[in-house]
């Protein structure tokens, strides 16, 4: 056996819209799942490489170089909803190149939609939410000869024609027994964010459209903070200085984000660093403290500009609570990103312009402020419960599933019309930027992102 | 280039009344009809040749040669404003040349 062989290759499959590519250039970030997968594997004595196809030069031939010169035994690909049908094509290539090959697929879409991912024939076993400790047994049992399939929670797969759906795996309790993410995993120079971390998995909100939700199914496990200062410090010593919080949400645990800002304050390790917060939790004392201990921007979930939707979204936000955290945050000058949602299944004229509206009143504060169009992932409340919330889906190509393609109709709304509706809204909220400094920022800001796009 | 798979690069645009409107780089790009149906047919999975038979449907053209002409002007100016990808795999990217050779 050829020492370069490896056993499994981790796969991030690439989104089908090169818009989505184009983004990456500008704010991309390392895989996060795939490094504690593949570092997890590589301590259990396994050989692991990443590919990366959001990596602008990575491209199906690198596939078939790694499979003809590494002969990986597992290739396991990592799909959301809207990178789903190119894992399966990635899949499906892979087989073709060698019919050998055990191809896993996992991620938040084939956990719900994993009956589909088996039914095309390219995938072997579906892995539903953490991987790390089902990826290690399914080495054992295909690359060791060790164990049973029967036995290993946490997968379906197909026998005789049958789709088997194995027990459920128990979320992992202690994410500090998780080794940090091997960056050495990465080619980290290709990222334009290549200092991320996550501290925390699940989300403890209920909202309706998220697929955080619904994966985790509103439980919320943290790792400590000493684990995460550990970790921060393994990234400076990189060479990184900036790093960004991944989490869903960062500051759910209020008592452990105020250790964590003093251990980091009293540490004065010299990095900035950023994350997603809700804003319930904001007050301005809390603003300065982060501030203080290097915080430079955070992203707030709003989603949309009255109180009404808020409540229909279950948000359980108020207009008040947000337009609060912003302007504190004007103040403490602190950079703020947040994002509203267009086509909510309750959206009327009126809701929309009201979302308007507020979304320009955040921008005035000095915001960065984009629109999503609510999209409907499968295993959310919104996918499960269509009738409920009044949305007829009428396009099920999940290459759609981006936040900005429309896929359903609701009671107020074609979709045809939530993409005009979307659109006049960017064009309101680009006309509501009266400062001339920060349009100034903005022009700099597309020429910015047309430069990076001028490459495909 | 008949197969050719033209893909959009953004999705910020609207067809109001037959007529496409997109968020350009440095202003709205405005599209008359064809250009339009071209624009929203441009998802990388559609062909050109595919998109010539459904114009010339939608229209009655017979001369498919002219509509390919006209497919293949408006996709050297929305190319030159940085909107369109002329043929799109994104499992090959910028690659896709060796694809077909």
């Amino acid at each position: 056996m050829n020492s370069d062989y490896i056993d499994v290759l981790l796969v991030n499959a690439p989104s089908p819209h090169p818009g989505s590519i184009i983004s990456y250039r500008i704010q991309g970030v390392p895989p996060l799942g795939l490094g504690y997968i593949g570092t997890y594997l590589e301590k259990k004595g396994y050989k692991v490489k990443i590919l990366d196809f959001y990596i602008d030069e990575i491209t199906i031939l690198d596939l078939e170089l790694i499979v003809n010169e590494l002969h990986p035994k597992i290739i396991a690909i990592s799909t959301t909803t809207e990178t789903y049908n190119n894992g399966v094509k990635i899949a499906d290539y892979s087989k073709k190149l060698d019919e050998n090959i055990i191809t896993v697929m996992g991620g938040c879409h084939v956990t719900f939609e994993y009956e589909n991912a088996l039914n095309t024939g390219v995938i072997d076993i579906v892995v539903r939410n953490e991987g790390e400790f089902v990826m290690k047994e399914l080495c054992d049992y295909y690359i060791k000869k060790q164990g049973n399939l029967d036995n290993i929670k946490g997968i379906c797969y197909k026998r005789e024609g049958k789709i088997i759906k194995n027990n459920r795996r128990e979320f992992i309790k202690d994410l500090d027994s998780l080794p940090f993410p091997d960056r050495s995993l990465y080619q980290l120079e290709k990222y334009p964010i290549p200092g991320t971390i996550s501290t925390s998995r699940g989300c403890p909100g209920r909202c309706i459209f998220c697929v955080a939700t619904a994966l985790s199914g509103g439980k919320y496990i943290i790792r400590s903070v000493e684990n995460i200062i550990d970790e921060i410090k393994y990234l400076k010593e990189l060479g990184i200085s900036y790093v960004q919080i991944v989490d869903d949400t960062f500051t759910a645990d209020i008592d452990r984000l105020y250790k964590f800002l003093e251990i980091l304050n009293k540490e004065n390790l010299g990095i900035t660093w950023g994350c997603e917060s809700r804003v319930d939790i904001m007050n301005k004392e809390l603003l300065n403290f982060m501030k203080k201990c290097g915080c430079i921007s955070i992203q707030f979930g709003v989603e949309a500009g009255s109180q009404e939707m808020l409540d229909c979204l279950k948000k359980n936000i108020t207009i008040e609570q947000i337009r609060n955290v912003f302007l504190w945050a004007k103040e403490i000058d602190i950079k703020t990103g947040t994002c509203l949602m267009i086509g909510q299944p309750y959206d009327t004229l009126e809701s929309i312009q009201k979302t308007i509206e507020f979304a320009t009143e955040i921008q005035s504060y000095g915001a960065r402020v984009v629109f999503s169009v609510t999209t409907p992932f499968p295993g959310t409340y919104m996918y499960n419960n269509p009738e409920k919330v009044g949305i007829h889906i009428v396009d099920k190509n999940f290459d759609n599933y981006n936040t900005f393609t429309p896929v359903y109709d609701t009671k107020y709304f074609k979709r045809e019309d939530i993409r005009r509706n979307y659109f006049d809204a960017i064009i309101k909220l680009g006309r509501g930027l009266k400062d001339s400094k920060k349009k100034e920022e903005y022009r700099q800001w597309r020429e910015f992102v047309k430069e990076k796009a001028e490459i495909l | 280039m008949f197969e050719f798979k033209p893909c959009r690069k953004t999705e910020l645009y609207k067809i109001e009344n037959g007529k496409g409107y997109i968020i350009g780089f440095k202003s709205i790009i405005e599209l008359n009809e064809v250009a339009a149906i071209f624009w929203d047919m441009a998802n990388g999975k559609n062909t050109i040749a595919e998109i010539v038979d459904y114009i010339c449907e939608v229209y009655d053209v017979n001369n498919k040669h002219t509509v390919y002409n006209d497919i293949l002007s408006i996709m050297k100016q929305l190319s030159k404003e940085g909107i369109l990808v002329e043929n799109w795999d994104p499992l090959y990217k910028s690659k896709i040349i060796l694809k077909d050779v």
